[in-house]
């Protein structure tokens, strides 16, 4: 269904536009040679990776069928 | 920057709480982060994963992950931006309180009426950290700096620049 896609997109879209605004207004608080410039570039890297490695993962599954579900077909019991 | 250094103004320490104060975030970034891969197996082995719960599933993980990433991040930036740097003419004390809120003060070292340096408990022993309290002869009663490292010598060295503080002032006098 699309509408898991949107909220996907709109919850990526929160929490990259709160966490980077947070994170680069914090950038200047910095001193001169401390790990906080470091530690953003790390951080902003890691939320970029998870938000690739997530998408690529559905997409490698069957992005068109994935999401045509009920929860029948969810908890679908081995036993 | 973090303040405004004066002319003459020579940074004598740069303070940030114990890292043992990390060691709860540590954890809880541990733990949290090994939480679904343990609940995927368990699921897995209980519950045929259809294409539909596998999408999901990888979804959900992505954000929660993210959650969890951002959480992490804002506490390490509380942490390594809460500092206290004492000078040859002042105590100034930055407090970071997650993303947005800042809190900046500062005291005179001339101000200075009496420091207490406190260890607690067998942790605070062991690792040698503890709080450093400064009162002053200003409307600002106390200033504490929270489980520093060394407190005893951060006391030492802010009974000695108040010292050194006092008697430049009898001089130029």
């Amino acid at each position: 269904m699309i509408i898991i896609w949107l909220i996907y997109t709109f919850a990526l879209i929160v929490f990259f536009v709160i966490g980077w605004t947070g994170v680069y207004h914090v950038r200047k608080f910095s001193i001169s040679g401390d790990l906080t410039q470091r530690a953003i570039t790390l951080y902003v890297s890691i939320m970029i990776v998870i938000a690739l490695v997530s998408i690529f993962f559905v997409l490698k599954n069957g992005a068109s069928a994935s999401f045509d579900i009920n929860f029948g077909q969810i908890f679908d019991f081995k036993r | 920057m973090v303040f405004e250094q004066k002319e003459n103004e020579e940074i004598k320490i740069t303070l940030r709480r114990h890292w043992s104060c990390m060691i709860g975030l540590s954890v809880f970034a541990v733990v949290m982060s090994i939480l679904p891969i343990i609940m995927y197996f368990i699921l897995d082995s209980y519950i045929h994963l259809t294409n539909g719960f596998y999408n999901l599933f990888v979804l959900g993980m992505g954000l929660y992950y993210m959650f969890v990433c951002t959480l992490t991040f804002i506490g390490w930036l509380d942490y390594y931006l809460d500092v206290a740097v004492i000078t040859n003419e002042r105590v100034v004390d930055i407090d970071q309180e997650g993303l947005f809120n800042r809190k900046i003060s500062e005291l005179y070292l001339s101000d200075v009426e009496d420091v207490t340096g406190t260890i607690k408990g067998a942790l605070g022993t062991f690792l040698d950290f503890g709080d450093v309290t400064v009162q002053s002869a200003g409307n600002q009663a106390e200033f504490i700096l929270d489980k520093v490292p060394h407190p005893y010598k951060i006391t030492k060295l802010i009974i000695d620049l108040h010292q050194d503080c006092l008697q430049g002032e009898i001089i130029k006098k």
